[in-house]
């Protein structure tokens, strides 16, 4: 399976450990489909403040507050309609670092943002672990 | 020990007495007073203190209404005005300028009391351009964060749509707010 099988389907959290290509391939090939690829390192991401931290950087946002609600909002607050990307993807390095309650709640934040972006912009947004 | 109690009951009807004959005689007179006087009655009625009557409020009565002015005070005229316009916008129903706008606020945080999924909406809070990072509401002084995206950092969330809280810090602090007709 290629990484644009993966993004294919249905789920908005897609497991891709065990896969054949890299974060760094799987980004090339996204963003050769016309997709905004984001590649996060949860390497050094402790809990939910340091998470936040990494998406801000990826995002290249100047600021967003630390709070899951504040996330949340973020998420479905991407310039969507400014950009004609075909789809949205997180690809989340290092993925098994991540605090398991830190990974539940950014898992629901992911499907909910998702579920939104699809119904309000007609694009897809998921998550790619790593 | 019987014969004590007796004696007991025997002297309290004997002090009772005296008592319950001036009530026997004073009730007709007293009622004939409230009757002839209403102003009379009308003041013995705020001593009554009755029973609070509970209506059964419909969801549908419920609203947010427009209004004039916000306790606690927030020392910024400008956030003021746009709440307040907000609110209004609120009352009528939309239309809302944003996607996010009227979605459910799913308080994750718990920091508003928790309430089952949908009771909380949210409202972006847009307000004049150069609007102070710094703000006084109550009393208290917030720091805002840089303002970022089209919406900004500031919303209004309806709890139950009619109670209002104010945002301004991204979710990480909510005010309750009073909207005054």
């Amino acid at each position: 399976m290629d990484v644009l099988e993966l993004v294919a389907g249905e789920a908005p959290v897609a497991d891709a450990r065990g896969l054949s290509f890299s974060p760094a391939a799987a980004a090339a090939a996204l963003r050769g489909a016309g997709w905004l690829a984001l590649r996060v390192d949860c390497a050094a991401v402790g809990g939910k403040e340091a998470l936040f931290a990494a998406f801000a950087s990826a995002l290249g946002r100047e600021y967003f507050a630390s709070n899951w609600d504040a996330f949340d909002d973020a998420l479905t607050s991407l310039p969507y309609d400014e950009t004609s990307a075909s789809g949205y993807a997180f690809l989340m390095e290092n993925y098994a670092s991540l605090p398991a309650e830190t990974a539940g709640m950014f898992e629901c934040s992911v499907k909910d943002a998702a579920a939104s972006v699809l119904s309000n912009h007609g694009r897809p947004l998921k998550a790619l672990l790593f | 020990m019987t014969l004590n109690s007796k004696r007991v009951s025997l002297l309290g009807s004997l002090v009772l007495l005296p008592f319950l004959l001036v009530s026997a005689f004073a009730a007709p007179s007293a009622v004939g007073q409230l009757a002839l006087q209403p102003a009379a009655a009308a003041a013995l009625d705020s001593f009554a203190a009755p029973e609070p009557v509970l209506i059964p409020l419909l969801p549908e009565a419920k609203a947010v209404y427009p209004g004039t002015s916000i306790l606690p005070v927030i020392e910024d005229r400008g956030r003021v005005d746009a709440i307040l316009k907000l609110v209004a916008l609120i009352s009528r129903g939309g239309p809302y300028p944003f996607s996010q706008d009227a979605t459910t606020f799913k308080n994750k945080e718990g920091l508003l009391p928790a309430m089952q999924l949908g009771f909380y909406k949210e409202y972006t809070l847009i307000v004049p351009r150069n609007s102070s990072r710094e703000l006084v509401i109550g009393g208290v002084l917030y720091h805002l964060p840089p303002s970022y995206g089209v919406r900004g950092c500031e919303r209004l969330v309806v709890g139950g749509n009619e109670i209002v809280y104010y945002s301004p810090t991204h979710y990480k602090d909510f005010i309750r707010l009073t909207v005054l007709p």
